[in-house]
């Protein structure tokens, strides 16, 4: 996994960083208000739960935060996202190892399709589960190249200039991912099908 | 392989239909925002402290080196020199670094120097050239309008010394004429005198001819 709030090779000068936390200062409140739902409905969904939800929003803010007393940052919202995303991973793979539980129903959330029956409503939410568990178990850019794709819908080429990675390299990745998670979550279909 | 693709789709889209509650909640967001400022002192703080203990680790290691060198120093001391020694050991140092140096710049002084005095003794030169010049230039003018004042007198006295030479050449002349009018005159009446009495004769030649021819041929002749 990258880390993200290393300091940079070049250090500013001290009249840049001044006058970037003067900048920073004003505006924090505002990135804040705006970037705040986006980043949260990021941690929200790969989450599934609002404690986690509300760390990995705080340590995404905060990681933020100190990025931008570094470096320059171009687009708050694109960074907010990957390293919401990048903090997500990293906490759902640590939840993975912590306990390696199975589904059991009660971590069940309300999915938004009002035609699905319960039944149909509860394999959805196993389903759910599983495709976290699964992305715990990808590699740190395999998962992040996948979330940025489906979830935040970007494009490969914003992918790699996030990731800061060929297009080519973005398409590997997202197939890969894509191959892995289909491994993992066939078998596990296929058995509950048989065990009904 | 549709349907694996399948189950990744239906996973992918049941987590996006998930619903997500509307969020980040107020307290979340205020604790967020007051967190950076919080952050931001925090490493105002650290930075001071930092800055500190830069300044702290200098200074020690600036006292540290200045004791270290005054300890050095002090023991690598020597004796105290001997001026003849000291002066038999750096006489050919000196010498031999010093004399080229010397040689070097007392040639440089001495042709600034000297150029200097060129250049003031031109300038000297130029000024005295510049006086004499207008000097000479004075004096020759003077004597030339003296000389030219003369040589306007010499052609008016020429000038009128013709004038006069004309006049009396033209009076000459006119004496001339008047003298050769009076002899003309008298030689036109002496001949007109001449030609009378000459007219006179030859009119006595001519009756005494005439006389002579009656009395040759008789009366009748005579008549006729």
């Amino acid at each position: 996994m990258t880390i993200l709030c290393g300091r940079p090779a070049g250090k500013p000068g001290r009249a840049a960083v001044l006058l970037r936390e003067i900048g920073l200062q004003a505006n924090w409140r505002a990135i804040v208000k705006e970037h705040g739902p986006a980043v949260w409905q990021n941690c929200y969904r790969l989450l599934g739960n609002e404690a986690d939800a509300a760390d990995c929003f705080q340590e995404t803010f905060m990681c933020v935060l100190e990025l931008s007393r570094c470096q320059e940052v171009r687009s708050f919202r694109s960074l907010l996202v990957r390293v919401a995303t990048s903090r997500s991973i990293n906490r759902l793979r640590r939840r993975m190892r912590e306990s390696a539980r199975t589904w059991n129903g009660r971590e069940a959330a309300v999915v938004a399709s009002p035609d699905a029956g319960p039944s149909e409503q509860a394999e959805q939410q196993e389903l759910i589960w599983r495709l976290r568990q699964a992305l715990g178990k990808l590699g740190g850019q395999e998962a992040e190249v996948f979330c940025l794709r489906f979830f935040e819908e970007l494009s490969y080429r914003e992918i790699a200039r996030e990731l800061g990675i060929t297009t080519s390299m973005a398409g590997v990745l997202l197939h890969r991912a894509r191959a892995k998670l289909r491994a993992i979550l066939e078998p596990a279909a296929v058995s509950e099908r048989s065990e009904v | 392989m549709s349907k694996q693709k399948d189950i990744v789709d239906k996973a992918v889209d049941a987590l996006r239909n998930e619903e997500v509650p509307s969020g980040p909640p107020e307290e979340l967001l205020a604790a967020v925002t007051s967190q950076g400022a919080q952050w931001e002192r925090a490493a105002a703080s650290v930075r001071g402290r930092l800055r500190l203990i830069r300044v702290g680790r200098f200074a020690a290691a600036a006292v540290l080196l200045i004791a270290a060198g005054y300890g050095v120093g002090h023991f690598f001391r020597p004796g105290p020199p001997s001026v003849k020694q000291l002066q038999e050991a750096l006489e050919p140092a000196l010498l031999s670094s010093l004399e080229p140096v010397i040689r070097d710049r007392l040639a440089i002084e001495l042709s600034e120097q000297w150029a200097l005095a060129l250049a003031a003794n031109n300038a000297e030169l130029r000024e005295e050239m510049k006086g004499m010049g207008l000097g000479v230039l004075a004096a020759s003018g003077t004597l030339t309008n003296q000389r030219l004042g003369e040589l306007i007198e010499a052609v008016n006295r020429a000038q009128s010394y013709d004038r006069r030479w004309v006049t009396a050449a033209l009076e000459q002349i006119e004496l001339n004429r008047v003298a050769d009018t009076k002899q003309l005159a008298s030689g036109l009446q002496t001949l007109a005198l001449h030609t009378e009495d000459q007219l006179e004769q030859t009119m006595q030649v001519v009756a005494d001819f005439c006389a002579r021819r009656q009395t040759d041929n008789g009366f009748g002749d005579v008549e006729q």
